[in-house]
């Protein structure tokens, strides 16, 4: 017999509301994971997509995706004639206004040398670069295949689409040649050169780098060898994969992790006051009830379960709804939401230990009613 | 006849704005096996704080107190050891037919037998029986809200006796129903004494007297009266419980 189901089915509606109420802050806590993370993987997407053993970077920086960092493009040669390297590649990237049917927006721009690099592009449907004048965007910039986007004075034609390119800050990502990259970084509008003339400035904009050089390390070769060997050059400063994840996530994200953390833990105070006060109100209208099983004879493992049950109950059926109302409003925020298992269990984790302290008031009260009350 | 409820000499004083108040005075009663036995007083007389200590949920400042075996009074014994008694030895029926709102007719009297451990086949098969025996085998599904007043007392007697117990506290259960109701609870509680149950019944209604053995009579914290009742000259009918069912 299970007394804390019958109890809630003499209240379902007003154990439903609650549930429901803690069901919309589970919610609330698993959307809030699911930006973090999703914003995590954008930052770390990149990283992890190119996939290399090493990114040698401009001295006294920490790479491009924490501040501009400048190499020259010369560097990629320097890095492929290191013992222990398999392959070197230029790494550039820069964050120009692009515009797309009329609309201007905000893109990352890599760029990739011909013919051989690219192939590690997350395509989604199209073909990769095979010449100047095409770009391959990621979807969320919403030009199809055969249409075009106008960048730095070009227009190019979208030849594939990526899935999941973005940039924490949510713009998308597009891959063009080299020497498409170049020539964009090195436009300026007409009138911008004429004004430097006029200024007695006679620069082009021309001889733009690199922002990086990745390496991978040949297999069986120490990455600790190659890695020693190229900190011994004065010009650059050279990371590991796990250098370059370790500052996204701790460096650029921190704040963000900070704020997600504080922000779960209010909800998890409010959820926690919500189960104390709705557990507690529960506990003092069986208070008759509860007398009457202590002048039975109940041992207080039943008192107690009454109680426990209930909670563990409003928690199940509270992350159970807070689960589906996510999966319902998560598709229509515009920011990737990663629900992984790990946020899962996190937040459910949460969830039930919070309703178990809100328990705590309740099961304190149980414990003061004498059983003689069930005389009265 | 063995004793369910021996309660000898036994004394209770309170505290109030610093003022002693004996509420029982070496008041001594004794309930055997089978016996039913009617505790009258007026108000105040310490009927209520002799049920309280009688049923292991109130102890006295002096004497002796031992039910079903198990002597309370003076040993002392840990509130676990007293829900194991108040669970297995002693049924409560009280003014109020006291149901858990949210439970059947069937599963208050199922209740008895869960909270004693009994597997829920059993505790199913044992309320249907009781209920039946008492002339509520339709209502088996019925919420309290559903019962009439006597309907719900019946239940509770039901409950009462659905562990076997050696002894029934009463308190004044025929107080909120009408005359006629009133004795067919009085009439219940008969048929478990019967049965080898001590009943000690709590009353002010001498409507129903002739269906005790033993009418015992308080005033000021004393037994003033022990006499026998009418049922002792076998003048009482009872509704008969089956012999099987008090093991």
């Amino acid at each position: 017999m299970n007394l804390a189901i019958r109890d809630i089915g003499r209240s379902a509606a007003r154990f439903l509301l609650t549930a429901f109420g803690i069901g919309l802050l589970t919610s609330g806590s698993l959307v809030m994971q699911g930006i973090y993370r999703g914003i995590v993987t954008d930052a770390t997407k990149l990283v992890r997509t190119v996939d290399a053993d090493l990114w040698v970077v401009e001295a006294g920086t920490t790479g491009p995706f924490a501040e501009t960092s400048r190499v020259p493009r010369s560097l990629a040669d320097r890095v492929a004639a290191v013992p222990g390297i398999e392959a070197a590649r230029a790494f550039a990237l820069a964050s120009e206004t692009v515009t797309t049917g009329g609309r201007r927006q905000t893109a990352s721009l890599l760029s990739l040398d011909l013919p051989d690099d690219g192939g590690w592009l997350p395509l989604q449907s199209g073909r990769l670069l095979r010449s100047a004048g095409e770009i391959v965007t990621d979807a969320s910039l919403g030009v199809p295949i055969g249409g075009a986007v106008a960048v730095g004075g070009e227009m190019l034609t979208v030849v594939g689409l990526m899935e999941g390119m973005v940039e924490p800050s949510g713009d998308p990502m597009a891959a063009v040649t080299a020497a498409d990259f170049r020539r964009i970084q090195a436009y300026r509008p007409p009138e911008a050169v004429e004004l430097a003339r006029a200024g007695g400035d006679s620069s082009t904009g021309e001889g733009a780098g690199l922002s990086a050089v990745t390496a991978s390390v040949q297999p069986g070769r120490s990455l600790a060898e190659v890695l020693d060997r190229i900190r011994t050059w004065p010009d650059v400063a050279v990371l590991t994969r796990d250098d370059q994840l370790s500052l996204v996530i701790n460096g650029r994200l921190e704040r963000l992790r900070k704020q997600i953390l504080l922000f779960t833990g209010l909800l998890s105070v409010i959820t926690a006051a919500v189960v104390t006060v709705t557990i507690y109100a529960m506990t003092v209208e069986k208070q008759h009830t509860i007398a009457l099983l202590k002048l039975m004879g109940a041992r207080d493992i039943i008192v107690l379960r009454l109680i426990l049950d209930q909670t563990g109950l409003l928690a199940l059926s509270g992350i159970a709804l807070g689960f589906w109302i996510e999966a319902t409003v998560a598709p229509l925020f515009p920011r990737r939401i990663v629900v992984d298992t790990g946020a899962a269990l996190q937040v459910s984790a949460i969830v039930v230990v919070t309703c178990l302290i809100g328990s705590v008031a309740g099961i304190w009260r149980a414990s003061r009613i004498d059983a003689r009350e069930a005389l009265s | 006849m063995t004793a369910v409820l021996t309660i000898d000499r036994v004394s209770r004083v309170f505290e109030s704005g610093g003022e002693r108040i004996a509420v029982l005075d070496g008041a001594s009663l004794t309930v055997a096996a089978g016996e039913m036995v009617a505790l009258k007083g007026p108000s105040g007389s310490g009927k209520s704080t002799l049920l309280l200590i009688a049923g292991a949920l109130d102890r006295p400042d002096d004497g002796t107190v031992t039910v079903a075996g198990m002597r309370l009074f003076p040993d002392r014994h840990p509130e676990s050891a007293l829900r194991a008694l108040r669970r297995r030895a002693i049924g409560f029926v009280f003014q109020k037919a006291n149901l858990v709102p949210f439970l059947t007719a069937a599963e208050n009297v199922e209740l008895a037998r869960f909270i004693d451990g009994a597997p829920r086949g059993e505790a199913r098969v044992r309320a249907r029986e009781l209920l039946t025996t008492l002339g509520l085998g339709e209502r088996l599904g019925s919420l309290p809200s559903r019962l009439s007043g006597g309907e719900q007392q019946r239940v509770a007697v039901a409950r009462a006796l659905a562990n076997r117990p050696a002894l029934i506290l009463a308190d004044e259960p025929t107080a909120a129903l009408d005359g006629a109701r009133g004795r067919q609870v009085l009439e219940l509680l008969k048929g478990a004494a019967k049965t080898g149950v001590g009943v000690l019944v709590v009353t002010h209604d001498d409507r129903a007297l002739d269906l005790f053995d033993r009418v015992v009579s308080i005033a000021d914290g004393k037994i003033v009266r022990d006499g026998e009742g009418s049922a002792a000259a076998g003048r009482s009918k009872a509704v008969t419980f089956s012999d099987t069912e008090q093991s």
